[in-house]
């Protein structure tokens, strides 16, 4: 089983580097020359020369490549600014590490996902089960109905409508800012109720439908007609023979789902406001930020490659068929 | 007709199809004796198996009933599922035929047999666990007390059934419906589990409901035959007396129709 | 005249192990088989689950290579046969499997499916498609005007009546049945094995019959090798085997099969005999 871990880990590190490798190369050919957008309005040849020389843009590719990977363990110098591991890049624009960018601003994206994602599961995992139970009956046929409608509203236009009605209109809830949550407990969660409620009103309708699809699988298997023969409570039939079996598919969706959302929900983040790795990457963008680009690429590629392994390993853990059989 | 465990009488069930209700069965009327081994016998499409299902009231939705199924003396048949639970697994257990897909595979051997004691008896986990592992015993599984804890994956099609009997046996039932068993296992298995079968009925004293497309199985193991066709009861009787003197046509066409291992052939 | 010949055939299969580990190990599904099978006779292969009694259908069908040994077929190697030679093979050769609601496209007409190997084997029927369709189904029992209709619109044996047909079209001289009658019931059953024997009596083919049910296997084949474990413990004919079998499993697997009572078997006998 470690052979196995240890291989995965190391199938992770190729990957990475190829995503590394794959999105520099978008950048290096795709983005305009940086040593112009640094240098800014009043620029002569003469101090774009220079701005290329401090950046290394001189060099080859894979010299530049081999920088970028050396500063990610041992620090980098651009000129006369220092950049200490792990430098993933210098923004120039906001005079900053990219990296200190970044750990300033993923608390923020994290307690957006996990509270997203508690709200998503609880709706949907529970309003798929119920569904499934009654199959057929105007419950069913109505929330399903309502997730298939919940899944085709864009999300930045729930969030918009949302914080129309509820912060200027009814005056609920006030304009997301995203205190820590020692400083105002009340205004953090006031500040992130909208924020979750948007993220995760479409996952929650796909896990419902989708548990709801499994679960009917289930209902329909023989050992679900084994544990009625046996005589087992309601409770105990439906958690132990009709979700459990219905929930490891689930289980490892909601892995790579996570890990996705992790690398910065983009749009539902502007639109609130709130200062997690999304709405960075969205002022970089419209900024041409690139250092800050290309990290926020390779962050959101590394959580997803990790989401892919904890994800298959999880896959053993749930499934007994899977594992390694001792006889 | 007190000292009969089982009487089911005018037993009819009609499904929900997408042509319209249907009648999978017909009025059957049969009895088992404790200690007794009724054989219904059918081929595909017959209500047999629909007619155990029937018992249990683990019909599919949309299914009604009507006519009477006593158990000692209490109806069973629309009956509430609350009133059904204290009864399923408890006065009257059911082995089906496929023991793979018969059993969760994501719960060890042993929680499957607990949970179902634990319900019915009450008592602690570890107590359950120990019932578990006589259980298995009983069925004569090698080491119980190390297999307790294994999938129903890592078991061989023999003993998932051995498995499925010994957990439908944990609460010493009056009453065993056994459908299509050993249906899917190989015929050296096969022997041994009807063996099995036999000799737990004879220590326990459970009655028996044996269901089967096989009428040489019937022969070995019933003491009296209920041969059903398309819904319809069309023979009853004891085992002697449907297997050398079948009043229906149809009976003795299957009869006729049974391949024969031992007498003369043609070549 | 022999027809088939298996010698030394082994068959392994290579397998991953369980779960996420990548350990491989070797697995010997078919163990040193050997046996013949002559023009116009039937030899039945019995075996419980595991015997090797499929795998071995395979090979001699040549959808599998075996892993060694030779497969000749009217005089010919076709072991490692490919592309016109296996062609040819496939034109003498014909299986016809267990089920016949997954071994018959669902989405093609019965006429469709009978004249398939004939496409395949780039024959053009005199007479045209249809009628050559209808007749092989009058000669397998079946209502000819029900060569446009699906097989889900026919019972499990008439299915399996198609499926033979379609066996029959490219005029083969050996048919596979692969437990062609294991998923049927009881009387239909005896009337598709009733079918086989007329068809081979009409014929003169060769069967190579698999089943797992010695009383049908009885009823059917002139000669008989029982498998276990992938290999052959006892080949001879009916008579021998059923009657004076030498093997130890092969007396285990015959006192295993159920019987019905003979007593009352031979009361109901007499009794149908005096009417």
């Amino acid at each position: 089983m470690t052979r196995y871990v240890l291989g995965r880990l190391g199938g992770v590190v190729v990957i990475l580097l190829a995503v590394c490798l794959f999105t520099y190369l978008i950048f290096f050919k795709l983005s305009p020359d940086p040593a112009v957008m640094i240098c800014g309005k009043t620029c002569t040849p003469d101090r774009i020369n220079s701005i290329r020389d401090v950046l290394g843009l001189n060099q080859p590719l894979l010299t530049q490549f081999w920088e970028f990977l050396r500063g990610i363990f041992a620090g980098r110098e651009y000129g006369s600014v220092h950049c200490p591991a792990p430098c993933l890049g210098y923004s120039f624009q906001t005079n900053e590490s990219v990296w200190s960018m970044i750990t300033a601003r993923l608390p923020v994206s994290v307690t957006v996902a996990v509270g997203a994602a508690v709200l998503w599961l609880l709706a949907g995992v529970v309003g798929g089960l119920v569904s499934a139970i009654k199959q057929g009956t105007w419950w069913d046929r109505s929330a399903m109905a309502l997730a298939l409608g919940g899944v085709s509203v864009p999300n930045y236009v729930l969030a918009l409508v949302l914080q129309y009605v509820l912060v200027v209109k009814l005056q609920v809830l006030p304009f997301p800012s995203a205190p820590a949550f020692g400083d105002d407990p009340v205004l953090w969660f006031e500040s992130y109720l909208m924020p979750w409620a948007v993220l995760a009103v479409g996952y929650a309708c796909l896990y419902a439908r989708l548990t709801r699809s499994n679960v009917i699988d289930t209902l329909s298997e023989n050992y679900f007609r084994t544990a009625r023969a046996k005589g087992l409570s309601g409770a105990l039939i439906m958690r132990r023979h009709a979700l459990r079996p219905a929930l490891t598919p689930i289980t490892t969706i909601f892995g790579m789902d996570f890990a996705g959302l992790l690398g910065g929900a983009l749009i539902t983040e502007t639109v609130f406001g709130l200062n997690g790795i999304g709405k960075m990457a969205a002022d970089s963008i419209a900024k041409n930020d690139q250092p800050v680009i290309m990290a926020v690429t390779l962050l959101a590629a590394f959580f997803v490659v990790i989401g892919n392994v904890v994800v298959d390993l999880l896959y053993t853990a749930l499934d007994p068929r899977v594992r390694v059989t001792s006889s | 007709m007190s000292d009969q465990l089982l009487v089911v009488e005018d037993l009819t069930v009609t499904l929900p199809t997408g042509r319209g209700p249907v009648e999978v069965v017909k009025n059957v009327s049969f009895t088992v004796g404790r200690d007794d081994t009724l054989g219904i016998v059918g081929e595909s499409g017959s209500g047999k198996s629909m007619t155990a299902l029937a018992v249990l009231g683990l019909l599919p939705r949309g299914a009604r009933t009507s006519g009477s199924v006593r158990l000692d003396g209490t109806e069973l048949l629309g009956r509430s599922e609350r009133d059904l639970r204290s009864v399923r697994g408890n006065a009257i257990s059911m082995v089906f035929q496929d023991p793979l897909s018969s059993l969760n595979p994501y719960y060890t051997v042993g929680l499957q047999i607990a949970e179902m004691y634990r319900t019915h008896r009450g008592g602690s986990r570890r107590a359950a666990r120990q019932v578990a592992i006589e259980a298995l015993e009983r069925v004569r599984i090698p080491d119980p007390g190390r297999r307790v804890d294994h999938y129903p994956h890592q078991f061989s099609g023999g003993q998932r059934q051995r498995v499925m009997i010994a957990m439908a046996l944990c609460c010493s039932p009056s009453l065993l419906i056994a459908d299509e068993p050993t249906t899917a296992l190989d015929v050296t298995v096969q022997a041994q589990i009807l063996e099995l079968l036999a000799d737990l009925q004879s220590t326990t004293g459970t009655g028996m409901l044996f269901i089967t497309h096989d009428l040489a199985v019937i022969s070995s193991i019933a003491r009296r035959v209920l041969v059903m066709r398309s819904g319809d009861p069309v023979e009853y009787g004891s085992a002697e007396q449907v297997f050398s003197n079948p009043r229906h046509e149809y009976t003795r066409m299957l009869l006729d129709a049974v391949p024969r291992i031992d007498d003369e052939v043609a070549s | 005249m022999t027809l088939l010949e298996l010698r030394g055939v082994t068959k392994e299969f290579v397998t991953r192990g369980d779960g996420a580990m990548a350990r491989k190990s070797t697995f010997r599904a078919v163990d040193d088989v050997s046996f013949e099978v002559e023009l116009g006779e039937t030899l039945a292969i019995v075996g419980e689950s595991g015997s090797g009694k499929s795998t071995t259908a395979r090979i001699a069908a040549r959808l599998l290579a075996p892993t060694s040994g030779t497969v000749v077929f009217d005089g010919q190697d076709v072991t490692r046969a490919v592309g016109k030679d296996l062609a040819r093979f496939r034109n003498d050769v014909q299986v016809v499997f267990q089920d016949p609601f997954s071994s018959l496209n669902p989405r093609y007409t019965v006429e469709r499916i009978i004249t398939a190997p004939l496409t395949y084997q780039g024959i053009a029927p005199a007479g045209g498609r249809r009628a050559f369709a209808q007749e092989l189904m009058e000669r397998v029992g079946l209502n000819p005007d029900h060569c446009r209709r699906y097989p889900a619109q026919f019972s499990g044996g008439q299915a399996q009546r198609i499926g033979i047909a379609r066996a029959l079209a490219v005029n083969p001289k050996l048919v596979i049945c692969d437990e062609a009658v294991s998923a049927l019931d009881v009387s239909i059953q005896a009337q598709v094995l009733e079918l086989l024997m007329r068809l081979q009596r009409e014929s003169g083919f060769s069967y190579i019959f698999i089943a797992h049910d010695l009383a049908v296997v009885r009823q059917i084949s002139q000669r008989v090798a029982v498998m276990n474990r992938g290999r052959i413990v006892e080949l001879g004919t009916r008579d021998q085997v059923f009657g004076d079998p030498r093997d130890e499993y092969t007396k285990t697997l015959l006192a295993a099969v159920p019987r019905i009572n003979p007593e009352w078997d031979a009361k109901r006998r007499q009794r149908e005999a005096v009417r």
